[in-house]
C-alpha cells in the first residue's frame, strides 16, 4: 500500500497498482523503494487527488503505455473518442476538468490528461469564435477592422 | 471562482482578457462581427453568478461552464498543445478569431505542429502544399468566406488559385482572355471550376491579380532569365495543377461521404421514431407508411432523436399518422368500391351477352351500379372483391330494370303537357314528342319508347373496362365524353309539336289519334314555304325532316304554319329524286334512313355499333363473311340509332307540271 499526501494535508491509502498509474508515483516508489513514508503530493488538492485515483482504479489493470506507443499515436490519425466510462467519469464541472488536467499532467498520468484535453477539444468543436468566448468566459479584443483584417490574413507572425 | 497559479503562467502579452466575474458578460458588450454566423442555440438559464453559467445537458447532467479561461492564461503550453491537436482546422481557425492571445499563439510558426496535426485528422486531404503555410491552407480548404469580398458562406474554392470566392468576385477577378504581352499562357495557373463561354462552351479561366503580377515580372525579364523564369514558373504551375485536382477530388469525396453520413442520420432517426411509434402501437400502420414518413419535415431531419426531440415532435407526428390512416383506410374503402364495380361490370356484360340480340333498352352498368340493391353489395365495408358477389342481386335484376323502364316511363310522362280534361298526353301519340335540352345538341324528334335507347337515359355503353367511368368521384359535368350521361337531360319538344300539329293539319289527321307509326305510313312529304322561291323551288321532305328543318336559322315561330303538303304526283316525284340521292349517297352517312347493329357481334358483346345500310352490308361481307344478309338473322333495326328518314331534296313544283 500507499500513502499519499494531498496539498491540503489529506491522506489517502492506495493499492501500489493503483498509484503506480502515475509515471511520477510510479518513479518515486522505484527510487526510495519499499518504504512506508507518506508521499507528499504539494500541487494536487484532496477532492482532485480522489478523482484522479478513481480513475487509477478503473484503469490499474491495464498495460502502461509505453514510449513506443506514445510516439506511434502522434504519426497515425489522432481521434478524440473517449471511452464510455471515462466518458461519464469526466462529466464534471469546468474547474474540476481543469485541475484533473493539470493533476494529470503534473502526476503524469497521460492517459488521463489525453481524456481531458479531448474533453476541452470536444467542447470547442464545431464552435463559432463568439461561442468559443462565451464558452471561455473571455473578451473580444480585436476591434472591428482588425477583425476584418485577420480573416483575411493568414501569415505567420514572424512573416508579417 | 476561477483558479489562477503563479506557477507555469505565461508572459502577460499572451493572456486572454478574461472577463471579471462582476463585470456580467453583457450581450452588448460582446463585440461580435457583423457578418459572425448568428448562433442558433436554445437559450440558457443564467447563473446566479454571472460569470458562471449552468448549462444542463443531457438527463441530470450539469457542467459549470465559463470557468475554463483559466485553462488558456494557467495552463502550461504543452498541455494548451495538447487539446489544440484534437482539433479539426476549422476549429483552430475559430479558436484564432476569438482573441488576440489566441491569435499570437496559433499564428506562430512554432505552431505548426498544431496545425499539421489538425490537417492530418482530415481523411485523405492531399498534404499542405509549397507555397500556402498551414493556417493559409486550412483557410483555403475550411474557410467559409470569400478572401476577395469575406461575403459567407462561400464553397466555391479554386484550388488552383488559392482561393476561396463568391460568384460574384469570381466573375470579376476570372477572365477567359488573359491580357498579356510578353507572358506565355503556362506560365498562369487555371481556375479550378470553368467560365461560360458563348453560349453553351464552358472553360477554366485566368486569375486576374495573377496576370497582371506575373506581366509586370516577366516583362522585366530578358535573355536568359526570360527562360529561367518562365522555365521555373511552369513547373510551378503544373505541381500547382496537380495538387488542385487531388483537392478538386477530395473536396468531392467529401460531398459523396456527406451525403452518405447524413442520409446514415436520417436513417437513424427514422428508425427512431419508428420504434417509438411502434411502442405506442402503431405497428401496423407503418407498414403502409414508411415511405411517406420518411419524408416529414420533422423525420428527414438528419439529426439524433433524442427524448426532449421525441416529446416535442410526437403530438405532430401521431396527428400526421392519424391523418395518414385515416386517408388510407377510405382509399382502400374507395379502391374496393371501384373494384367491385368491376367486377359488376364484367357479370353484368355477360349476362346482356345472353339476352341476344334485342331492341328492348337496358341500362349501361354505371345505371345498373346505381340501383338500390346493387349499391349495397358495392358499398359494402368489406375488402371482398370476388366475382360471386352480385349473384343474389343479379336474380333480381331483370325487376329491377322493369322498374328502372317503368320510372323512366312516368319521368316522361309528367313532362307532357295535360290535355283539356288535366289528364296528361297519351305517350304514344306523334305530339308525345321529345328532344335533347342541351344546347348544341342535334334536335331529332324523340318518341317513346325508342328515346330510352337514348345514352342520356341508358348511359353511355361501356365498350371496354371504362376505366374512368368507375372511379367513385366520377363526376359527368366533369368529364366531356360523358356529358350525355345525365339522366333524362330529355324535355318536352313544344316547338317541334308547333310544327306537328300544322302537318298534320295539311294532312287532314287528327292530333289526338296519330301516332308516328302513322305518320311514318301516310309518308308524305312536305314542302317547306319559307324557303321556297318562286323560280327555284324549295326544299321537300319527310315529317321528321320537316321537324328539324323547321328548328334551323331563318325559321321563326310564324315559320311553323308555313308548310304545305304537296299532291300525290309531287310527292312520286319527290320520291323518285330521294331515291337517286341515296344512291349517290357516301358511306358513314350522317342521317342514314336507317339504322342496323349486327347480330352477329351483338352475340359476343352487348355494346353495339350502329350502321347505315351500305355500311352494314360492308362489316357483314369483311368481318363475318355474310355476302348475303338477312334481316333479323344478320342484323336487326337498332332504335338507339334514331332514324331520321330520307334527307330533304331540292323540289321545284314547274317541274311536276312540266
Amino acid at each position: 500500500m500507499v500513502n499519499l499526501v494531498t496539498s491540503d494535508n489529506e491522506s489517502f491509502t492506495v493499492e501500489k497498482a493503483v498509484a503506480s498509474r502515475s509515471v511520477l508515483i510510479k518513479n518515486m516508489l522505484e527510487d526510495v523503494g519499499e518504504s512506508d513514508q507518506p508521499i507528499p503530493l504539494p500541487n494536487v488538492t484532496a477532492s482532485v487527488l480522489k478523482k484522479v485515483l478513481e480513475y487509477c482504479d478503473h484503469h490499474k489493470n491495464e498495460p502502461m503505455p509505453t514510449s513506443e506507443d506514445l510516439a506511434a499515436e502522434d504519426t497515425r490519425k489522432r481521434t478524440t473518442d473517449i471511452g464510455e466510462w471515462d466518458q461519464k467519469f469526466i462529466q464534471v464541472d469546468q474547474e474540476m476538468l481543469f485541475e484533473i488536467i493539470l493533476a494529470a499532467n503534473y502526476l503524469d498520468i497521460k492517459p488521463l490528461l489525453d481524456v481531458g484535453c479531448k474533453t476541452v477539444a470536444n467542447m470547442i468543436k464545431g464552435k463559432t469564435p463568439e461561442e468559443i468566448r462565451k464558452l471561455f468566459n473571455i473578451v473580444n479584443d480585436f476591434t472591428p477592422e482588425e477583425e476584418a483584417q485577420i480573416k483575411k490574413e493568414n501569415e505567420w507572425a514572424e512573416d508579417r | 471562482m476561477v483558479s489562477t497559479r503563479s506557477a507555469g503562467k505565461r508572459p502577460a502579452s499572451d493572456e486572454i482578457a478574461v472577463q471579471s466575474q462582476q463585470e456580467a458578460p453583457d450581450s452588448s458588450d460582446v463585440d461580435e462581427s457583423s457578418d459572425e454566423e448568428p448562433i442558433k442555440k436554445r437559450r440558457r438559464t443564467r447563473h446566479k453568478n454571472p460569470g458562471a453559467r449552468t448549462v444542463t445537458k443531457g438527463k441530470g447532467r450539469r457542467r459549470i461552464a465559463g470557468r475554463l479561461a483559466a485553462v488558456v492564461t494557467d495552463m502550461p503550453m504543452e498541455i494548451l498543445f495538447e487539446i489544440m491537436s484534437h482539433l479539426y482546422p476549422l476549429d483552430l481557425l475559430n479558436l484564432s478569431y476569438t482573441t488576440k492571445a489566441f491569435r499570437n499563439i496559433l499564428f506562430r510558426r512554432s505552431a505548426a505542429t498544431i496545425w499539421r496535426a489538425s490537417l492530418a485528422q482530415v481523411p485523405g486531404l492531399p498534404e499542405c502544399p509549397d507555397d500556402l503555410n498551414e493556417p493559409q491552407y486550412a483557410n483555403l480548404a475550411f474557410g467559409n468566406s470569400c478572401h476577395e469580398c469575406g461575403r459567407r458562406p462561400v464553397r466555391n474554392v479554386e484550388w488552383a488559385l488559392r482561393v476561396r470566392i463568391c460568384a460574384g468576385c469570381r466573375d470579376k477577378q476570372l477572365v477567359l482572355w488573359p491580357n498579356i504581352s510578353s507572358t506565355p499562357v503556362s506560365c498562369l495557373r487555371l481556375s479550378t471550376t470553368d467560365l461560360k463561354q458563348g453560349r453553351y462552351r464552358y472553360r477554366p479561366g485566368y486569375y486576374i491579380p495573377e496576370v497582371e503580377e506575373i506581366e509586370a515580372l516577366i516583362s522585366n525579364c530578358q535573355g536568359q532569365a526570360w527562360t529561367d523564369f518562365v522555365k521555373e514558373r511552369e513547373a510551378f504551375v503544373k505541381r500547382v495543377h496537380e495538387h488542385a485536382e487531388a483537392c478538386r477530388l477530395w473536396m468531392d469525396s467529401v460531398v459523396v461521404e456527406r451525403g452518405k453520413e447524413l442520409e446514415s442520420l436520417r436513417e437513424k432517426r427514422l428508425t427512431a421514431i419508428k420504434k417509438r411509434l411502434i411502442q405506442l402501437g402503431w405497428e401496423e400502420e407503418l407498414s403502409h407508411c414508411t415511405r411517406s414518413l420518411s419524408f416529414h419535415e420533422l423525420v428527414k431531419q438528419p439529426k439524433e432523436l433524442t427524448d426532449y426531440t421525441w416529446e416535442k415532435i410526437r403530438p405532430t407526428i401521431v396527428a400526421w399518422l392519424e391523418d395518414f390512416k385515416a386517408e388510407r383506410l377510405e382509399r382502400e374503402r374507395r379502391q374496393a368500391r371501384e373494384a367491385r364495380k368491376e367486377v359488376l361490370h364484367r357479370v353484368y356484360t355477360a349476362f346482356l351477352v345472353t339476352l341476344g340480340p334485342t331492341t328492348l333498352p337496358w341500362p349501361n352498368t354505371l345505371r345498373v351500379a346505381a340501383f338500390d340493391s346493387f349499391q349495397a353489395v358495392i358499398n359494402q365495408d368489406t375488402k371482398d372483391v370476388s366475382d360471386n358477389i352480385f349473384d343474389e342481386v343479379m336474380e333480381g335484376l331483370p325487376q329491377c330494370v322493369e322498374a328502372w323502364r317503368e320510372s323512366l316511363r312516368e319521368a316522361l310522362v309528367s313532362k307532357l303537357p295535360k290535355n283539356d280534361d288535366g289528364e296528361p298526353l297519351d305517350l304514344s301519340l306523334a305530339v308525345s314528342m321529345f328532344s335533347r335540352h342541351e344546347y348544341n345538341a342535334v334536335q331529332i324528334p324523340l318518341y317513346y319508347p325508342n328515346l330510352l335507347h337514348h345514352v342520356s337515359i341508358s348511359g353511355k355503353p361501356l365498350r371496354r373496362r371504362s376505366a374512368s367511368l368507375f372511379y367513385d368521384n366520377f363526376d359527368g359535368s366533369a368529364d366531356y365524353r360523358n356529358q350525355s350521361c345525365q339522366p333524362l337531360q330529355i324535355v318536352y319538344d313544344a316547338h317541334g309539336v308547333r310544327i306537328l300539329r300544322h302537318l298534320l293539319q295539311e294532312c287532314g289527321l287528327d292530333a289526338d289519334t296519330t301516332t308516328p307509326e302513322d305518320m311514318d305510313a301516310h309518308d308524305a312529304r312536305f314542302l317547306c314555304l319559307t324557303c321556297f322561291r318562286a323560280e327555284k323551288g324549295g326544299p321537300a321532305m319527310t315529317w321528321r325532316q320537316a321537324i328539324m328543318h323547321g328548328r334551323g336559322w331563318a325559321h321563326d315561330v310564324d315559320s311553323c304554319t308555313k308548310w304545305r303538303v304537296l299532291t300525290a304526283a309531287e310527292t312520286a316525284h319527290v320520291l323518285s329524286l330521294e331515291d337517286a340521292a341515296e344512291k349517290k349517297a357516301a358511306i358513314g352517312n350522317l342521317r342514314p334512313p336507317a339504322w342496323w347493329s349486327c347480330n352477329h357481334c351483338r352475340a359476343s358483346h352487348p355494346s353495339h355499333v350502329v350502321y347505315d345500310t351500305p355500311m352494314l352490308e360492308q362489316h357483314l361481307k369483311s368481318t363475318h363473311a355474310v355476302a348475303t344478309p338477312t334481316k333479323d338473322v344478320d342484323y336487326i333495326y337498332d332504335p338507339s340509332g334514331g332514324s331520321m328518314g330520307p334527307f330533304p331534296v331540292d323540289f321545284n313544283p314547274l317541274d311536276v307540271l312540266e
